[in-house]
């Protein structure tokens, strides 16, 4: 079953960058999607390469080990524990410094002048998705490292960081993406 | 159509007929009430006994239980059936374990061929010499070999299934006279003795090679045992009270199924809890159940029952927790009111990778684990007065293996040891019979009683013990000294007598190499875990690791312990630290030879853990309580984020649905 949902976010998320990119062409002559991720600073940058490096070893070592064996253990599990501390880390401080810069609230088009928001609307969207996937993906572990569960609550927990875990890595695919877009179009 | 008729007349009538004829066959009173014994007795012709013939025979519980109960069936049930050809080898269990002190010899038995055991008839045990040896804790049903001739079996009788060692409720039931007999070799004559029938008088081994039973007994000379019935016990209608339970009682398992830890730092045995679930009101047939077959469930995961029945809820895992798919309430588990485990925030793998015993049951483990004695090995229940801790044989445990199911289960070891004769490839070890090696053990090395005692215990002379404990000290008796300065002694009596085995044992190895009558082949002595041999030069050899020193376990399921005490209930430090037992715990090999330098086996090593990765764990291990704050606090934090960024954006979709259009 992980391995068909894991396929199918792998198929969705090649889906999104393809039509969002082939959208992109299309309206290149119209109007140029206004997109920086500087400002940021070298210290913003370090930590978003953290989040993204120590997700993609939480990424690997799981899809590893889950998809041939069912489970993870051994030095996958311990690769996996290790990244995630630098995850938890990185996550905070990405979330606290994009907070602001991705606020949903005002518009991403507009005069310049009104327009204080330095990302798009699609890199603040898989910013939010990155965070939420990354709380619940954080919290169903967090939660089963204490003894307040029982053993099927933490199978469900399981469960739950398994599925979070994927949508954590569909979302950070897609905001490096449009990171990477943003940058490449900002010149 | 008339045939057809007929024909099926005649199979109705018949299966009709074969189902009257069963019910006739053995009684049954199918209520849960306990049915009164109140029986006459049957001897082993399965004639009715009059208790006041003089010359009565003993009652056989075949003959007298075997009339209202499938005494056949009940022989096929796993306590019976080890002698019996094809019978299922089932999961390896504890050997017998053939025990001669004078020789150091132990060496695991089994008719089951378990895989590190030999067959008694390997090393030259009749089923006879099996039944004089073991018969005190065997519970029956053991005949001469069908290929062997009769020998003694013809006085002794045949050992028949005692029912009452196990359905005997009121303790009149005596073990140890049932075990006298045995050492008698009056063994039809043991079920009368033990349940106190009778007075047993005479003694089969005593009797002389060409004793003829047929002939009619003259007064002063030899004769086969006799029974004094007691009158009192039986009313006018020869009937005699059988207190008998269904379900035995825990009291008569632990007469052959007792296991107490021993050595320094034991609690006594007053300080010991036992099994938990007996202390909860269960007995042992609680869960080692069976029905009339005595196909006696052993309670571990994935047994088969032979019957097909689903025995899975009689497991731990099965009882405590159910079947994690269970269609049918046989498979939901909660047998008996068992509590479901919470194991609070203990990852699931473990209890893939680990048996519940593994953190449950036997003793606590120690950084060097420690020594059992069993009732079977050690003849626990009957009384002795020279029974000491340190006791052949040497069983080793708690010793965490992975077993074939690639499980992690704690188990008891036995390392080996033998007299044996080795082929030249050194491939084919053969035990040499200890009847056969005294004789060589005794002349050169001046054995009297106990090879372990008397080459593993060297005298320190007066200077010796002056260089340990001071001029002053040492002249003290030894009960006057402090228990460090006696353990200092121990130590150096130990290593001393260590120091002079390769001597002793070249000596006798040389002796056994003259000696023709035990045996071809290259002589070697066998202890915990080395061979010992002479090289060409006439130099002792010593090799590790050889397949006939390997030792055998197997798994140990009780004491359970509360759960509180369960490995991890308390620290996840319980296991994964660097002082951790269950890890970094030693198994050194013991055996009757005096070794200063033993074959010493990490835990690690045994469960196949990775040795690199367990000190990754352990050290990130150190940091696990932090990290848990760290992402407490983050987790907060990231939520404080969502939330005032959530409700902004809430806002914002409102002004965007109220703009002015």
């Amino acid at each position: 079953m992980y391995g068909i949902v894991a396929l199918g976010m792998l198929i969705a998320v090649a889906a999104i960058i393809v039509l969002h990119f082939l959208s992109g062409l299309a309206r290149r002559g119209r109007q140029r999607e206004r997109i920086a991720s500087r400002g940021l600073g070298m210290l913003g940058a370090l930590v978003y390469l953290v989040l993204i490096v120590s997700t993609a070893v939480l990424a690997g070592t799981s899809l590893y080990s889950i998809l041939p064996q069912g489970h993870m253990r051994g030095w996958m599990l311990w690769l996996h524990l290790g990244a995630a501390g630098a995850f938890v880390v990185a996550l905070l401080l990405v979330a606290i410094m994009w907070a602001a810069p991705c606020d949903m609230c005002t518009p991403a088009s507009g005069p310049p002048d009104q327009r204080p928001q330095r990302f798009s609307t699609f890199t603040r969207i898989s910013f939010w998705f990155f965070v939420v996937a990354g709380v619940v993906s954080l919290g169903s572990m967090f939660l089963s490292m204490l003894t307040l569960l029982g053993t099927p609550q933490i199978e469900l927990a399981f469960e739950i960081h398994r599925y979070s875990g994927l949508a954590v890595v569909a979302a950070a695919v897609l905001h490096l993406y449009s990171v990477s877009l943003g940058r490449l179009a900002a010149g | 159509m008339w045939l057809w008729c007929a024909a099926a007349a005649v199979v109705v009538l018949a299966a009709s007929g074969e189902r009257a004829l069963a019910q006739d066959r053995f009684a049954r009173t199918d209520s849960r009430n306990q049915y009164v014994h109140r029986i006459q007795l049957y001897d082993a012709s399965k004639k009715l006994i009059d208790p006041s013939d003089p010359n009565a025979p003993p009652y056989s519980p075949m003959a007298t239980c075997g009339k209202c109960h499938d005494y056949k069936a009940i022989a096929h049930g796993w306590h019976f059936n080890a002698l019996e050809k094809g019978a299922p080898a089932g999961r390896p269990g504890e050997p017998w374990i053939w025990t001669d002190r004078r020789t150091g010899t132990q060496i695991p038995l089994s008719y089951r061929g378990w895989d590190g055991t030999f067959q008694p008839g390997e090393v030259g045990m009749s089923r006879w010499d099996f039944i004089t040896t073991f018969g005190r804790h065997y519970p029956g049903e053991a005949g001469p070999e069908e290929t062997a001739p009769e020998g003694r079996w013809n006085l002794s009788g045949a050992l028949a299934i005692d029912c009452m060692i196990c359905h005997g409720d009121n303790r009149s039931y005596d073990p140890e006279a049932y075990a006298k007999q045995i050492a008698k070799h009056n063994f039809a004559w043991a079920p009368t003795a033990a349940i106190g029938l009778g007075y047993v008088s005479g003694d089969v081994s005593r009797l002389p090679e060409k004793f003829d039973p047929a002939k009619p007994p003259e007064e002063g000379k030899p004769s086969l045992p006799k029974v004094a019935y007691y009158q009192h016990k039986f009313n006018p209608d020869k009937e005699v009270f059988f207190d008998i339970v269904r379900r035995p009682s825990t009291n008569n398992c632990y007469y052959c199924h007792t296991a107490r830890p021993v050595g320094p730092g034991t609690p006594a045995d007053w300080n010991q809890d036992n099994d938990v679930h007996m202390k909860a009101g269960l007995s042992c047939v609680a869960c080692h159940r069976n029905g009339i077959e005595h196909h006696t469930v052993r309670g571990f995961e994935g047994e088969k029952h032979p019957d097909g029945a689903d025995v899975s809820t009689l497991s731990c895992r099965g009882c405590h927790i159910g079947e994690h798919d269970a269609t049918s309430l046989a498979e939901f588990g909660g047998r008996l009111g068992s509590p479901r485990p919470h194991h609070g925030g203990i990852p699931p793998l473990h209890f893939e990778s680990l048996s519940c015993t593994a953190c449950h049951s036997g003793p606590l483990p120690d950084m060097s684990a420690g020594q059992m004695q069993t009732s079977l090995a050690h003849e626990l229940g009957l009384p002795s007065q020279t029974r000491e801790d340190g006791d052949q044989p040497i069983i080793i445990a708690p010793v965490y293996l992975r077993n074939e199911a690639g499980v992690i289960e704690p188990r008891r070891m036995v390392w080996p040891a033998y007299w044996a004769r080795m082929s030249a490839d050194g491939e084919t070890v053969t035990p040499i019979n200890p009847e056969a090696a005294y004789g060589v053990v005794r002349s050169s090395l001046r054995i009297r009683n106990d090879f372990m005692r008397e080459v593993g215990e060297a005298r320190l002379s007066a200077a010796e013990k002056a260089k340990l404990l001071g001029e002053e000290r040492a002249k003290l008796r030894e009960t006057e000294l402090t228990q460090e300065e006696q353990l200092k002694l121990a130590r150096a009596t130990v290593e001393k007598a260590a120091g002079e085995f390769p001597e002793k044992i070249t000596k006798a190895l040389a002796a056994f190499a003259k000696d023709k009558k035990s045996g071809e082949g290259v002589p070697v002595y066998i202890s915990a875990g080395k061979l010992y041999r002479l090289g060409d030069d006439g130099k002792l050899v010593i090799t590790e690791g050889h397949a006939a020193a390997k030792p055998y376990s197997w798994p140990l399921g009780h004491d359970v312990r509360p759960a509180r005490q369960a490995l991890g209930a308390a620290e996840c430090t319980d296991c994964h630290a660097a002082d951790s037992p269950f890890v970094h715990g030693t198994v050194a090999a013991a055996g009757p030879a005096p070794d200063a330098t033993p074959v010493t086996m990490k835990m690690a090593a045994l469960q196949g853990l990775d040795e690199d990765l367990w000190q990754a764990w352990t050290l990130s291990f150190q940091g696990r309580d932090a990290f848990k704050i760290v992402a407490m606090v983050a987790l907060a934090l990231l939520t404080l984020v969502l939330v005032l960024y959530g409700l902004r954006a809430l806002g914002g979709f409102g002004a965007w649905l109220n703009r002015p259009k």
